[in-house]
């Protein structure tokens, strides 16, 4: 009898234990088999330190994700919640079930600090929607050995465009490499990316004036970017118009080109993909005009966005963002590709948590450039207080890079191919 | 026996009740997933939605309106057209020739008959990479013998000139496609009595009169259906293009699959893209009973419906 009574009271103590766990989808959209597994194992050390909580990490594709999500809230099936960014959270917001996470951040800040770029993208129309977690943004990635070859100084890399286009005349004339530079010029985020890049440095990142509803875009510092763009263009190897963000990678690890912008994560590409040694990537900011020059990159702040009202469910997420901010575990996160994703925190940056891994601490130098660099780090229709609700179409129709095709495709001068770009920005945020 | 039991009895005795039943699922299989989604579209047809999932209103026209007076879509129409009539029209003479020449003795024929089909069978994703590379202007192979030949001076951008963007694109996807309806054809063609030919020969006809007086006459209702199949399979192609190219450079090769993508999921305006959708779906159906009514006219002309 006592065995049967102790035998229903540990079911009935299990059930209450299985009542009271709390449990919640998480969709990220890192989708790299090393970043899955990355997740996979936050979310399963999280569960297991925390029983009442159950966190089931789903990976979705940043491809593929805006029309998932869509579909998926609308069919009740949505995540609790979501990594976004800033122009992903405009799209969601339409959808209704974007909480704010104003309480969540001053918490945080009380104890961290965060770093304002991050803010600067994920907080907009009086309220923060998402807690960053990482970020990435553009510099300059170059072939130190090319370099010594071509007779360059390999520890210099280029500072303004004057020096960049010398230094692309320079490995040309060498013969070292046919191409120095690659550019992609598909219709595309790749070159999205590195067109605004340009023109941030040039000091053209608004989109849109102090209204939101009024674009912008075309002036003669944007034109100085997309002239600049086109310059690059020349350097790059022939059917760079239908390059995205493959081939150049492939073109700069190959040796086939010296020099490529883009994000952090050619240090592990390099790493897994070619046998060289580390101390051939060379990293440098993003070179700036000669004059009205500014520095800049354009930056992600990738964040997690709440898509659940439930009370119990919020108290949950909180939960796992207050773990997951401990510099320690933020770092583990971030070492799923290291350089690639830099710290939303000064405590995490100045932890040796984060320095400890092997692949940071060979490339102190590049990583401690991004890090400068997210300091001027912009994100199209994120630079003003107020931010249209639709910026999110002018991302997603790639009209950066369809203005490029203008000049590379159809011969267009730069102004009147922006001309044309704004018209259709213009169209877009309707 | 109760009525019921004697109603159900009878039901099933005849074959068309058993045929009946056996397609059941299937139709409504085909209703779940292809006339509810269709009856959804022609509805946000006629909503100003911008996002699935979104309140809305009803707009009537408005959007018929703004797709009809759409440079883009007229632009998109045309290549579609261009497209899909360059695909049948090659992928029909291609199929043909190639299952003639697999109809013939020879050694290896089985061999060739084996894996011709193979362009048909890879993934369109192993496809596009594969021509990606082969025609890239600095690394493929195509280019180098081009140049090593003298042919041409400077490597041809195939995938990023607007001139040739198209061609290009029609010609992989004939590649890919051409296989499988030989197959198809090869089949029909080993259906043909081998006396019609052995008495056409002793009569004294040529090869050519052999292939126009018999074999042509004999496989025309197979040709007849591959065309109606090309023509709706090839215009309704998204993968393979949207793979290769994206529809680029700018537009050159966007056809209204790629437009409709581009207006509902990239410029986030699916009331436009439901518009489009439905326009493009009349202009199959319409292209489709055209096409039927013409094959079925014939048919009784000639004595054969």
């Amino acid at each position: 009898m006592k065995r049967w009574l102790l035998g229903v009271a540990l079911v009935a103590l299990g059930l209450g234990v299985i009542a009271q766990q709390v449990e919640l989808v998480f969709w990220h959209q890192e989708a790299r088999p090393h970043r899955v597994q990355r997740y996979e194992e936050l979310c399963a050390r999280f569960n297991a330190e925390h029983p009442n909580i159950k966190i089931t990490p789903v990976m979705k594709t940043w491809t593929n994700i805006y029309q998932e999500a869509s579909a998926a809230i609308m069919a009740g099936k949505g995540p609790d919640f979501i990594l976004s960014t800033g122009d992903f959270i405009t799209y969601i917001q339409h959808l209704g079930l974007v909480q704010p996470v104003d309480d969540i951040i001053e918490e945080l800040r009380q104890q961290y600090t965060i770093f304002p770029s991050y803010l600067q993208q994920l907080c907009f129309g009086g309220h923060c929607w998402a807690v960053p977690i990482y970020g990435m943004d553009f510099v300059l990635w170059y072939r130190k050995d090319i370099f010594e070859k071509a007779g360059l100084d390999p520890n210099r890399p280029p500072r303004t465009w004057s020096e960049l286009i010398a230094t692309c005349e320079k490995l040309k004339q060498s013969g070292v490499v046919e191409y120095p530079i690659a550019v992609p010029g598909a219709i595309h985020l790749a070159t999205d990316q590195l067109i605004y890049t340009l023109m941030v440095v040039a000091g053209a990142e608004h989109l849109f004036g102090e209204n939101p509803n009024e674009i912008v875009f075309n002036n003669p510092n944007t034109v100085k970017a997309y002239a600049f763009y086109k310059q690059l263009f020349s350097y790059s190897p022939p059917g760079s118009e239908t390059w995205r963000w493959d081939e150049p990678r492939t073109a700069l690890f190959t040796g086939k080109v010296a020099m490529v912008m883009e994000k952090g994560h050619y240090i592990k590409g390099w790493v897994d993909n070619t046998n060289l040694p580390l101390d051939y990537l060379g990293c440098g900011f993003i070179p700036i005009p000669d004059e009205g020059g500014q520095p800049g990159t354009i930056f992600y702040a990738n964040g997690l966005t709440l898509l659940t009202a439930d009370p119990v469910k919020r108290e949950a997420f909180k939960t796992f963002i207050k773990w997951l901010y401990q510099p320690h575990i933020m770092s583990w996160l971030l070492h799923m590709d290291p350089g690639f994703f830099l710290p939303p925190t000064q405590e995490v940056l100045y932890s040796d948590a984060f320095w400890s891994d092997p692949i940071i601490r060979q490339k102190v130098a590049a990583v401690m450039i991004e890090l400068e660099s997210l300091k001027y780090g912009r994100l199209p229709g994120f630079t003003r207080a107020e931010v249209n609700p639709n910026v999110g179409a002018i991302s997603a129709a790639n009209l950066l890079a369809w203005t490029a095709q203008l000049i590379t495709v159809k011969g267009l001068s730069p102004e009147e191919a922006v001309a044309l770009g704004a018209q259709e920005m213009a169209k877009a945020v309707r | 026996m109760t009525r019921a039991r004697y109603l159900r009895l009878k039901f099933l005795s005849t074959d068309s009740s058993v045929g009946v039943l056996l397609i059941a699922p299937l139709l409504l299989w085909v209703f779940l997933t292809l006339f509810y989604p269709l009856v959804f579209t022609i509805h946000l047809s006629f909503t100003n939605v911008r996002y699935v999932g979104t309140p809305y209103n009803y707009v009537g026209l408005q959007n018929y309106r703004s797709v009809l007076t759409d440079s883009d879509f007229y632009s998109s129409l045309i290549r579609t057209g261009i497209w899909t009539a360059a695909n049948v029209v090659l992928q029909i003479v291609g199929s043909l020739i190639v299952a003639v020449v697999l109809n013939q003795e020879f050694v290896g024929k089985t061999f060739l008959r084996n894996w011709i089909v193979l362009p048909w069978v890879l993934p369109t994703v192993v496809l596009a990479i594969m021509w990606t590379w082969i025609l890239d202007p600095t690394l493929g192979i195509v280019n180098y013998i081009l140049q090593a030949s003298k042919i041409t001076t400077s490597p041809v951008k195939f995938l990023a000139t607007p001139s040739y963007v198209l061609a290009t694109v029609i010609i992989i996807n004939v590649w890919r496609w051409t296989p499988y309806l030989a197959i198809i054809v090869l089949a029909a063609l080993q259906s043909i009595p081998k006396e019609l030919y052995e008495a056409a020969a002793v009569d004294g006809a040529t090869a050519l009169q052999r292939f126009r007086f018999i074999t042509l006459p004999s496989i025309r209702s197979t040709l007849a259906v591959l065309t109606l199949f090309s023509a709706l399979w090839s215009s309704n192609i998204f993968d393979t293009i949207w793979l290769l190219t994206s529809g680029g450079p700018l537009n050159y090769s966007t056809t209204l699959p790629l437009y409709i993508y581009r207006v509902s999921f990239q410029k986030f305006r699916f009331n436009l893209g439901a518009a489009s959708s439905v326009l493009f779906f009349i202009i199959l159906a319409l292209f489709a009973f055209g096409y039927l009514y013409i094959i079925y006219k014939r048919g009784l002309e000639r004595g054969v419906g």
